[in-house]
């Protein structure tokens, strides 16, 4: 075999192995969802969104889990939204390119990778001893949005940083004061690239579990919430606490509930890139 | 600190008495970025209804120059400037002097069209609208005067809420002038309004500027000759950072003081 | 500049200001708690003591344990992640056809975006049963199965950021090496990957991060026994685990179990913080390079 040879075969190998690895990846996400639907499927109905928790896996249903899942996707976003995105136009817009900048950067890099417990150590800490709130919605919800702040901030940066500089010369250069521009021009054509950006965050912040458990929510809520400073529990909190159950009915319950929250979950990562094409088909510069 | 009148913050200039006609004054300016001078001690003056060319080779420090007019150049970190520019006798960079209002004052135009992605009125709209002037009657007058002035109404005047991005090169660059002249300035600085555009667009260009001229005094920054020959009545030659040569364009282009000026303009470099 | 404008850039301040409070905070806290622990617990004791049974009758508070077990299933995860991963980067960026990568790109990054919570379930009820069936002997929960299945989830991270990295490599490298006979498979490894190594070695630390902090897959498919060693087949426990399983029962703040979670939260942190400073020290030292 001469040494070409040699090289095409390793090379057609090495294709084939590409394809495999690819397919796995893919083969499994296929096998996953799969496994949760053939299990939880017939399990959803009605009466398991609308029913109160139960020690009985026939009767129980995941309202309360439901509820605190819209509480705090609510409540994270506005806090969350207007903090990451003011923060991001403030350190794109209005931040001089020094050593205090670059600090910043390297800070918001390194809180983007401290592990989601740790920060549910700083709420435990923080939020509910030192300010008092307890194990409440608004505890998990600042947690929550100190999380995925860095995730908003960045992808707001990015958005700014497409709009081409062109644009905010000619605002400035008609008179409009820096904030003016920002709001009528900047903001504006990177819309699309920044609610992307927020709805990803917000997403990530739905299917969070570890810093939630950690501030004091709870496994098991009689009543859904009512107001910011109730006790709560969100979706994927009910599916830890049924799959760490040994009887069959509550893994058939946390698949059916693993349902519901993939759902949610792909739908806003759906809406995300919904939102990023429309934007990048609307300007062309 | 705030400025409600335009111009308000610009004071007199405290030393003589203002000059007829003088509408823009630079006095030993120096211009810095860094550590490097990009402008060494330009003085130079310029009239009302005027239209002032600015020639030199890349990096001469003109573009640099026109910028110091509408301090376009206040968002480069490392800029400085000692001397003193005055518009109207006004300080342009005396500390509490409102940018915002300068830039009302001295519009510019750059050397890409920059609309705006919104529609072709938002566009020329747009200046008044950040002055908070919402009188609609007015506002649509001011949108379809300017584009008669710039001689794009009779094109768009069907189709003013289109896109601007939807023009041509030419058009979106008459846009640009269009919005500029929205907001009534007195002066229109042009940075070489015309080199991302094919002749005939120049061509017409040129043509507004002439008519520009009877109500606005316009400095033009330009790396054609024969522009600078066809349209202005005075040209400045800059090289490195001087100021080489100033004065009547049919002087500079005949008959040139300087040598350099010489081999610019006959294109031995540049 | 107007005074309500000036309101406004105060506010965006604030809003940026929030990040440093935030580092600041978590700085604080846990050492806050770390010094309170190290009142009661002797620091050479926490880190050589090879048991952890702080919720036990005999206490011993060695960290060593939690360690390993974190150590094991990072290591698990990397060895999953990392082949398969790099793999599917060169695939996609040398051999596949461009719509298809354009299609499974994102389709893979869709592995990331699963809450963890639903892999610790698939890990538990999916991959241990079926480990089992190959080797009857592996206990119900383990490392392995939990390791496993956290590879699966960072493998788009390898895989995507170590693609973006060859994606960014200048064309005309790929042409020159073509261009003297090399197949696809040389031109790759021989010119692509070492071309984009920062980018790619960065994919691999922050996929290593991410496993090390990765909290419900283990909690959930992991167990829950502190064991120091390095055995796939038995439970364990990992940092994040352990910290779950006391925030699950009801320890009341003051005391020494409640600090021995901050004490552990400040190794994870330590951890972490390393692997993001180095990652984020090569991604800027190779923008340098480049631009």
């Amino acid at each position: 075999m001469t040494n070409a040879q040699k090289n095409r075969i390793i090379d057609k190998s090495f294709q084939a192995f590409g394809v495999v690895c690819t397919f796995f990846g893919l083969a499994i996400l296929a096998v996953l969802i799969y496994n949760i639907f053939e299990e939880g499927l017939s399990r959803i109905n009605w009466d398991f969104i609308t029913n109160l928790p139960s020690r009985r896996p026939q009767k129980a249903g995941i309202y309360t889990a439901v509820m605190g899942t819209i509480w705090i996707l609510v409540m994270t976003t506005l806090i969350a939204f207007p903090l990451g995105v003011g923060a991001g136009i403030y350190l794109e817009e209005y931040t001089k390119k020094t050593k205090l900048a670059s600090l910043l950067e390297i800070n918001i890099a390194n809180l983007a990778g401290v592990p989601s417990i740790i920060y549910g150590l700083l709420g435990l800490e923080i939020f509910v001893r030192i300010f008092g709130l307890g194990g409440s919605l608004l505890a998990g919800s600042l947690t929550l949005s100190l999380l995925i702040l860095p995730i908003i901030i960045v992808a707001t940066r990015e958005a700014l940083k497409a709009v081409p500089s062109s644009i905010k010369d000619a605002s400035m250069a008609l008179g409009a004061s820096k904030w003016q521009t920002i709001w009528n021009q900047t903001l504006p054509a990177s819309i699309g690239g920044v609610l992307t950006g927020v709805i990803l965050a917000i997403s990530r912040a739905i299917g969070e579990t570890a810093p939630l458990i950690v501030v004091g929510a709870l496994a098991y809520v009689p009543f859904a919430p009512s107001s910011p400073m109730d006790e709560f529990t969100v979706m994927p909190i009910q599916i830890f606490n049924w799959v760490s159950r040994p009887q069959h009915g509550f893994a058939v319950n946390a698949s059916a509930a693993i349902i519901v929250l993939l759902l949610i979950t792909f739908m806003m990562n759906g809406i995300a890139v919904y939102f990023r094409n429309k934007w990048q088909k609307k300007i062309k510069w | 600190m705030t400025v409600k009148e335009p111009m308000s913050a610009l004071v007199k200039n405290p030393q003589g008495a203002p000059r007829k006609n003088t509408i823009i004054e630079a006095r030993n300016v120096d211009v810095f970025y860094g550590k490097f001078q990009a402008l060494k001690d330009i003085n130079i003056t310029m009239e009302e209804n005027s239209v002032t060319a600015f020639i030199g080779p890349s990096g001469c420090g003109k573009s640099t120059f026109l910028r110091c007019f509408n301090r376009m150049n206040d968002y480069i970190d490392e800029f400085s400037i000692k001397g003193e520019v005055l518009i109207d006798n006004k300080k342009v960079y005396w500390k509490n002097v409102a940018v915002e209002e300068l830039r009302k004052e001295v519009g510019m135009v750059f050397q890409k069209p920059n609309p705006f992605p919104k529609s072709i009125f938002d566009n020329v709209a747009y200046g008044l609208k950040i002055q908070g002037i919402n009188d609609k009657t007015f506002v649509e007058e001011r949108v379809v005067k300017s584009l008669k002035d710039v001689a794009l109404w009779d094109e768009v005047k069907d189709e003013m809420k289109k896109s601007a991005l939807a023009l041509s090169g030419g058009q979106q660059q008459r846009l640009c002038i269009a919005r500029t002249l929205a907001v009534k300035p007195k002066i229109i600085l042009m940075d070489e309004p015309t080199s991302a555009l094919d002749p005939i667009s120049t061509a017409k260009i040129e043509e507004l500027m002439f008519e520009l001229k009877k109500e606005y005094t316009i400095v033009i920054v330009t790396h054609n000759m024969q522009q600078a020959g066809r349209i202005s009545d005075k040209t400045a030659f800059f090289y490195m950072g001087d100021l080489v040569e100033y004065g009547d364009t049919k002087q500079i282009f005949t008959n040139p003081k300087k040598e350099r000026t010489q081999n610019y303009i006959t294109g031995r470099f540049g | 500049m107007k005074f309500s404008e000036k309101i406004i850039v105060a506010l965006l301040k604030f809003a940026a200001s929030i990040t440093i409070i935030t580092t600041i905070g978590i700085i604080m806290v846990l050492l806050f708690e770390t010094i309170n622990f190290f009142k009661e617990v002797s620091f050479w004791e926490f880190i050589t003591d090879k048991e952890w049974t702080p919720l036990f009758a005999q206490k011993h508070f060695g960290i060593l344990p939690l360690v390993t077990g974190t150590l094991l299933t990072t290591l698990i995860a990397i060895m999953v992640a990392l082949p398969v991963g790099l793999t599917i980067a060169v695939y996609l960026n040398m051999y596949a056809p461009k719509g298809f990568r354009k299609t499974v790109k994102p389709l893979l990054e869709v592995l990331a975006a699963i809450p963890t919570v639903v892999y610790g379930f698939f890990a538990l009820s999916v991959v241990t049963p079926f480990l089992q069936s190959i080797y009857p002997d592996l206990a119900g929960f383990n490392a392995l199965s939990a390791g496993i299945v956290m590879g699966i989830m960072i493998i788009p991270f390898v895989s995507s950021l170590s693609e973006d990295a060859l994606y960014a490599v200048p064309k005309t490298l790929k042409e020159a090496s073509f261009g003297m006979g090399s197949t696809r498979f040389q031109t790759s490894f021989k010119v692509m990957v070492p071309a984009a190594s920062s980018g790619i070695i960065v994919s691999i630390i922050l996929a290593i991060s991410r496993a090390i902090g990765e909290t419900m897959i283990v909690a959930i498919a992991a167990g829950q026994q502190p064991r120091f060693g390095f055995d796939p087949t038995v439970p364990i426990e990992t940092i994040t685990a352990y910290i779950v399983q006391v925030s699950m029962g009801d320890v009341p703040h003051g005391t020494l179990e409640y600090r021995t979670i901050f004490a552990a939260g400040i190794t994870l942190f330590a951890f972490t913080f390393v692997l993001n400073s180095v990652s984020f020290w090569i991604k800027k030292r190779y923008q340098e390079k480049y631009d």
